[in-house]
This record gives C-alpha cells, sequence and structure tokens, in this order.
C-alpha cells in the first residue's frame, strides 16, 4: 500500500465521518434529550474516530463502529456523572420544556416524551433499531449484550411505547355514547 | 423462534413479531409468522401497531433540536435582501410622508403653480418636503421623468414651459431629472426633442437636465462608450434617488411626471 492509497483512504474516511455526524447527533439526541450533551457526546465519539481510525478493518461497517463508539461515550458520561448506579436500571425523564408544555398533543412531543420515560438500555436498543436501521446482530455488538437481551428490550420497549402512545389515543379510549333511554318504534 | 407470550396471540412470541416487522427473520421464520397473520386477525394488528410505532418514533427525531452553533448560518444574501427591504420600507415612509398634504396657508407656494402642473389625470404627481416655500425669494422645483414614451418627453417640457411663465427667471429653479428610459430625452442621438431641449437650456439659465449616472453607465455597457452621446450642458449627476432625496431634503419641490 503506497502512500497515495493511504492519503486516500484517510481523507475517504474524514469525508464519510462528516457525513455521519447528523445521524450520530441524532442517535445521541435520541438518547439523551440534550441538545448539549448530544453535542458533546458527538465531538467526543468523532474524536475518538479519528484518533482510532486505524482500528477500522472493515470500512463498510463504519457506521456500527462508529455507533459503538458513541454507546461508549455514553456509557462513559453516565460513568462520570454517577459512577455507582447501573446504567441500564436508570429510567432517564424527559425535563420539562416550554416547547413540551406548549406542545403536549403534538405527537412529536408525545413520542419524545414516551421514548424519555423508557430506561437507557431500552431507549438505546429501540432508536438504534428504528432510527439507524441496523440489525439486531449489529445492535447487540454495538452495546455489548446478546441477542436475546437486543430482542427482550427491544420488545419491552415497544410495549411501553405502545401503552403510553396507542393505548391512550382518542380512537380507543374514547367509548361509544350511552343511551340513557331507548324507544323502540315499530 | 422463541415461546409464545400469553398475551400474544396466534402462537407467536412478542419477540419474534418485532423480528418479524424490523426484518430480522430467516426465510422459514417468515413464512411460520405470515400462516400465523392469515390465521390470526388480532395478530395482524398487533404487527400493524408496531410498524406505526416504528413509524411515529421515526417521524418524533427527524429534526432534533441543536445548539446555536450546530444551525445553519444565515446567508449573507437574507441579509442583503433585509437591507434592500429595509431600505425601500423607508423610502416608501419618506414619499408617503411627503404625498401627504400638509398645512396650506398664504406663504405657501401649493394653491397656483403647483395646481396648474399637477393634472386631475393623474400624469403628474407632486410632492415637497422640509420647510414650506416661501412666496417671495427663489423657488426650486425638480421634475422626475423615467418614461422613454415620445408623449411623457414631451409632457413634460410644457410643464417646464409652463412652470417658467409663472414666475420670474431669478425667483425660480428648475431641474429635470431623467433615468431608466427618460434619459433618451437627453440622448443627442436619441431624443425627439433635442432641439426644443437645447433651445430650453439656452433661454433658461435657471433651468437643468441631469441624466442619472447608473443609466448612463449601463447604457455605456450596453451600447459601447462612444455610442452614448447626451446633448451638451447636460449634467451626468449622482444617481437620479440620490439627486431627488438630496433635493427633497434641501426643501426643493418634487414633480413625478
Amino acid at each position: 500500500m503506497n502512500l497515495l492509497t493511504l492519503f486516500c483512504r484517510s481523507r475517504e474516511f474524514r469525508e464519510r465521518l462528516g457525513v455521519s455526524r447528523e445521524r450520530l447527533y441524532r442517535l445521541a439526541y435520541a438518547w439523551s434529550h440534550d441538545p448539549h450533551l448530544s453535542d458533546d457526546l458527538v465531538q467526543e465519539a468523532m474524536a475518538k474516530a479519528l484518533k482510532n481510525a486505524g482500528q477500522l478493518r472493515n470500512p463498510k461497517a463504519m457506521n456500527t463502529w462508529l455507533f459503538s463508539i458513541l454507546a461508549n461515550c455514553w456509557r462513559d458520561h453516565f460513568r462520570r456523572a454517577r459512577p455507582t448506579v447501573n446504567v441500564d436500571d436508570i429510567v432517564y425523564c424527559h425535563e420539562d420544556t416550554p416547547e413540551r408544555e406548549h406542545g403536549q398533543h403534538e405527537i412529536v412531543t408525545r413520542v419524545r416524551a414516551a421514548v424519555g420515560q423508557l430506561p437507557l438500555a431500552q431507549r438505546q436498543v429501540l432508536t438504534l433499531v428504528d432510527l439507524e436501521g441496523l440489525s439486531y446482530i449489529e445492535v447487540a455488538e454495538i452495546v455489548d449484550c446478546p441477542i436475546g437481551t437486543v430482542m427482550s428490550r427491544l420488545s419491552r420497549a415497544r410495549r411501553a411505547l405502545k401503552q403510553h402512545l396507542l393505548d391512550l389515543g382518542p380512537a380507543e379510549s374514547a367509548s361509544p355514547p350511552k343511551l340513557k333511554s331507548v324507544r323502540l318504534v315499530r | 423462534m422463541k415461546q409464545p407470550d400469553d398475551d400474544i396471540p396466534g402462537g407467536v412470541s412478542e419477540e419474534t413479531l418485532n423480528a418479524f416487522v424490523d426484518d430480522q427473520l430467516s426465510a422459514g421464520e417468515r413464512g411460520d409468522v405470515f400462516e400465523a397473520i392469515n390465521r390470526n386477525r388480532r395478530l395482524t394488528e398487533r404487527a400493524c401497531e408496531l410498524t406505526h410505532l416504528r413509524g411515529m418514533v421515526q417521524l418524533a427525531y427527524r429534526d432534533c433540536p441543536k445548539p446555536k452553533h450546530l444551525q445553519p448560518a444565515p446567508r449573507h444574501g437574507n441579509l442583503l435582501k433585509g437591507v434592500a427591504a429595509a431600505a425601500l420600507l423607508a423610502l416608501g415612509a419618506l414619499l408617503g410622508w411627503v404625498v401627504h398634504p400638509g398645512p396650506g396657508g398664504p406663504g405657501v407656494l401649493n394653491e397656483t403653480a403647483l395646481a396648474s402642473i399637477a393634472r386631475h389625470d393623474g400624469s403628474f404627481l407632486v410632492s415637497r418636503v422640509g420647510a414650506p416655500v416661501p412666496a417671495h425669494g427663489v423657488r426650486h422645483v425638480l421634475l422626475h421623468l423615467t418614461s422613454s414614451n415620445p408623449q411623457q418627453m414631451e409632457l413634460a417640457l410644457n410643464r417646464v414651459q409652463e412652470l417658467m411663465g409663472l414666475f420670474p427667471r431669478d425667483q425660480l429653479q428648475v431641474e429635470v431629472v431623467t433615468n431608466a428610459g427618460g434619459v433618451n430625452l437627453l440622448r443627442a442621438n436619441v431624443s425627439p426633442y433635442k432641439a426644443r431641449v437645447e433651445e430650453l437650456m439656452r433661454k433658461y439659465p435657471n433651468l437643468t437636465f441631469l441624466a442619472c449616472s447608473n443609466t448612463v453607465a449601463n447604457l455605456k455597457r450596453e451600447l459601447g462608450p462612444g455610442r452614448v452621446d447626451l446633448i451638451p450642458n447636460t449634467r451626468v449627476g449622482p444617481t437620479a434617488i440620490h439627486e431627488i432625496i438630496t433635493r427633497l431634503q434641501e426643501g426643493w419641490i418634487y414633480i413625478k411626471v
């Protein structure tokens, strides 16, 4: 491999990293619901990716590799912030924001609030599958757990979302009007 | 395939149904789930719910709020457009204000001279800003011509002549400002009224003709420098709008043809 090939690979890597920034940010935001924390996580993940670019063996798996780094940064963040709490047990509640208060009926706000109620581990799996369209095997690699755990976390996450979003929907909650009296007309 | 849960009908576990919706099953497993779905309507509903939930999650994070430094910076063009719009608004407000009829009085030049110039057919628009023009002393009048229509040109020259007849030369200063098509009035090889303009210039030393420098520059760029000859003694001043605003601020009367 000559120098030119190395240079081209490095340039391509940087370009792909730049393109992935939006996706990393969206994922980080879905996990944290905090724009500034998301930005910090993405910066940290990209810095680590640049530093350890040589570890990426298969360029086609770059996104999975980047998401793994982001997941590690996310874990590290909680280790730093709450060293004695198990990450998987944390229920990260959505904070009240003016946006939430004024747009509670909007679907985006409702869904974000429902996702915000999920335990972090479930939220991670759900967003990696739903937002990034990753396979269960890839998600298992990223979050470093067996595929069965991924499936059960995803299943629990969607069940909780269903309770928050679908079971309370107007279509299901609205009962038919009760008639006080019925007169039979022959 | 996982063992079915109690709350999931059709002998399909919740995890398997999720994997089916996420396209994570092998061909054989997918076939089994399809068969179960065909047999059980409730299972179809659950699969639809899961797909629906996935769509809702995707929608919820399509546009995430970002810190300020990550938001796209406003384009420079928008800023320029804003400045241009503000300038136009200011100009409109200025002209609207000067068009508004002010209080008249015995010492003000607006009953006779301007009434005779401003025709009822709306061919002229008369405006004034600044202090009232005294009945005695020098009156300053600016005529603004923008049209290349010969009838408009003739009308403007007629009004200049009428105006000159109303006041003594030492009490009147008239300036005809042309831009756009109106500059044709002052182009030596194009003007249909070249002789009349020259005669007016010769006859009235208190009359000046001014061509907008922007329009002249554009003409030179389009036709070539040698093909834009103006009638001698024509002034090529600043831009027409600059001249008009300056004159209005000095208290001149503005008449738009």
